[in-house]
């Protein structure tokens, strides 16, 4: 955990140096003053570098202290497993949307994750799922006017045919 | 006076006391169920306000961040699993009374007090709001500066020993804000080439992001309690007696005047609240050392502080648009969406607004009695609570809610992105808190500085000479300072681990 932790801290640290150096680019309009659209940016990133630094070094002591270097990041357990599925589950979720629509999208992706998180009865999975989404479509389509992805081709003839 | 029968008029309509009844039960049940909060609550409701009156929308968020602040409590004393931060407090006590066989007495004490904090926080909230909104006419862009960065260094230095991280964590919120075309010279900052982050990364989805997708997915790799939670009790609620309440009433007057004061320091809320609260209730008790095994003051302090501090924390977001918690500055958004900016003009633009909140709160915490029962009820006796189930329910609502904001499929990927990092906060022990009102304020604290300081010629020092804006930045630096003390100095352990 420890290892992880100084991961981000060090990975934040870098990317405000990164973040610093972009707004390098940043142009400001003479007119504006002397103060341009880098300035504050670049004060939060300097600020930022500096923290993450000092929490980056005392994990290191932490580290050194408690001999927690030989600790593996890469482990897979069964939880890690799950983590990153739900992640690539999301991504294709949010990925097909635009091009399966909302309808036939939401209770695949629903059932999908129920699956993962360990979900058994197929009555409240089915249910849920299609309850939900039809509960959705009616709440944001017809009373808040909230057009939801209708996908394409077929998919959105098919998403036409409810909303 | 006009003013307030108009806002009693617009508030004992049906649609408006329905959605306040509707809110504070949703609140209750969203607060009582591990893993959710009234903050996620508000977030995933803020889409559904589009649709509604500006006051409807509001009474409902703010019932709902009524509500949410008691619920936890229901879950804190029933399975010793707060249902949201500000209730873990209530299980030091509640927990111990429900294992006594006294399930009923802890909940009913928690319902009482929490009403009681509730009711003493909105009368504060209703006198003091519209003086200070006076005061707030006379700020300028120095005194925004300040009270936004005081709002943010307060709630970095009261994370104590992970005050560095909870700095991080608020400058991380500061540079999302960044993110998109810079308001006052039009050059798009952060946006690598790319045309859909030129619009910047809106605070509503970001906060659905990290709050409730973070959530998911720690609740993934976790594994735990995914098929729910047991009880094998039944628990009927039992109000404490007349007598009993007025042996608790400079305890809850304690919580209540604390909560209040905490709730209106803009950063801090409800959590902190209910830990200071039951500490002085520890400190003042005659016999300190019963607390932790079930007495009705380990119950009723904290429960009262939290509650109070809802009507606290929505002074400053009413009066000076700075919100005074996590949730308050999810509700700033409930606002926007009606393109209202909350702040002193709006007690002059829309006065029946402002009062008709006051109303709803007052009436929220009014049928929270009524709503605590029922939950509580129910919940006692709904055994399984299958996040397996409410999991992937919850994403589909935070990605509908994302989405309908601006109807753009970025913001679903900026809502994954802000997930991921609200995942690695929980992960590595950074408050989410900070981030939250980091970006809220973050356009707020820019302009004023950019803005203050071209009204001075660029010269720091009149920036800084205004009686207002200097007390309050040395009360923001003296936070920062006493916190630092106290690590470094007060316990004997200077050394970096101990501030991060």
């Amino acid at each position: 955990m420890l290892k992880g932790e100084l991961v981000f801290s060090a990975l934040v640290f870098v990317v405000s140096l990164f973040l610093f150096w972009v707004t390098g680019s940043f142009f400001g309009q003479e007119s504006y003053g002397k103060l341009g659209p880098a300035f504050w940016p670049q004060i939060i990133l300097v600020i930022l570098a500096v923290m993450s630094g000092i929490v980056s070094i005392g994990t290191i002591k932490k580290l050194s202290r408690e001999k927690g270097w030989g600790e593996s990041l890469m482990t897979m357990d069964r939880g890690k497993v799950r983590f990153f599925a739900a992640i690539g589950l999301i991504v294709v979720y949010i990925f097909l949307l635009n091009i399966m629509g909302f309808i036939i999208m939401t209770p695949l992706f629903m059932i999908a994750f129920m699956i993962l998180l360990g979900e058994k009865s197929k009555g409240w999975m089915v249910g849920v799922s299609i309850g939900l989404t039809a509960i959705i479509i009616i709440l944001f389509t017809k009373a808040m006017y909230v057009p939801l992805p209708r996908g394409e081709w077929l998919f959105r003839k098919f998403s036409l045919l409810f909303y | 006076m006009d003013i307030w029968l108009g806002a009693l008029q617009t508030v004992f309509q049906p649609t408006m006391l329905f959605f306040i009844m509707a809110g504070v039960m949703l609140g209750t049940i969203l607060g009582a169920i591990p893993g959710l909060n009234s903050t996620m609550g508000t977030a995933l409701l803020i889409p559904f306000t589009f649709a509604m009156t500006p006051e409807n929308g509001l009474a409902l968020l703010a019932a709902v961040y009524c509500g949410g602040t008691f619920g936890g409590s229901i879950s804190a004393i029933l399975f010793n699993v707060p249902g949201a931060p500000e209730a873990a407090a209530t299980g030091f006590d509640g927990y111990p009374m429900a294992q006594k066989g006294q399930a009923g007495e802890a909940l009913g004490y928690a319902i009482m007090a929490s009403c009681l904090g509730g009711l003493f926080s909105v009368l504060v909230m209703t006198l003091v709001s519209p003086q200070l909104a006076k005061v707030g006419l006379t700020f300028s862009e120095p005194e925004y500066f300040a009270l936004a960065v005081a709002a943010l260094t307060l709630l970095s230095s009261l994370g104590g020993a992970q005050m560095a991280k909870a700095f991080i964590a608020g400058l991380i919120g500061l540079l999302l804000a960044t993110m998109g075309i810079d308001e006052m010279t039009a050059d798009a900052r952060f946006t690598f080439g790319t045309k859909a982050l030129m619009g910047g990364i809106n605070f509503i989805t970001a906060i659905i992001g990290a709050f409730a997708v973070g959530e998911i997915l720690a609740k993934a790799e976790e594994g735990k309690g995914l098929s729910g939670e047991y009880l094998n009790i039944k628990v009927s609620t039992k109000l404490p007696k007349i007598g009993e309440l007025l042996r608790l009433k400079w305890t809850i007057l304690r919580s209540a005047v604390l909560g209040t004061a905490i709730g209106i320091l803009p950063g801090v809320g409800a959590t902190t609240a209910a830990f200071i609260g039951y500490s002085e209730a520890v400190r003042w008790s005659k016999h300190p050392e019963r607390f932790g095994t079930g007495v009705a003051e380990g119950i009723a302090a904290p429960e009262t502080a939290n509650n109070a501090a809802t009507g606290g924390a929505m002074v400053p977001l009413l009066t000076l648009g700075i919100p005074g918690s996590a949730t308050t500055a999810v509700i700033i958004g409930g606002f926007l969406v009606h393109g209202l900016q909350p702040g002193p003009m709006l007690f002059i633009n829309q006065p029946k607004l402002m009062y008709s909140i006051f109303i709803a709160m007052f009436l929220a915490n009014i049928f929270m009695f009524f709503a605590g029962l029922g939950v509580a009820k129910a919940f006692a006796n709904f055994r399984k609570v299958r996040y397996s189930i409410l999991g992937p329910v919850i994403f589909v609502f935070a990605a509908v809610g994302a989405y309908g904001i601006r109807n753009d499929m970025t913001d679903l990927w900026i809502m994954l992105a802000c997930g991921l990092l609200g995942y690695f906060f929980k992960k590595f022990k950074y408050p989410i808190a900070p981030m939250v009102i980091g970006l809220v304020l973050g356009p707020l604290t820019e302009t004023s500085l950019r803005r203050g300081l071209k009204m001075t010629d660029y010269d720091l020092i009149p920036f800084l000479w205004r009686p207002i804006a200097g007390t309050i930045l040395l009360f923001a630096l003296i936070s920062v300072l006493w916190n630092l003390y106290s690590v470094f100095i007060k316990k004997g352990k200077a050394s970096l681990e101990e501030i991060e």
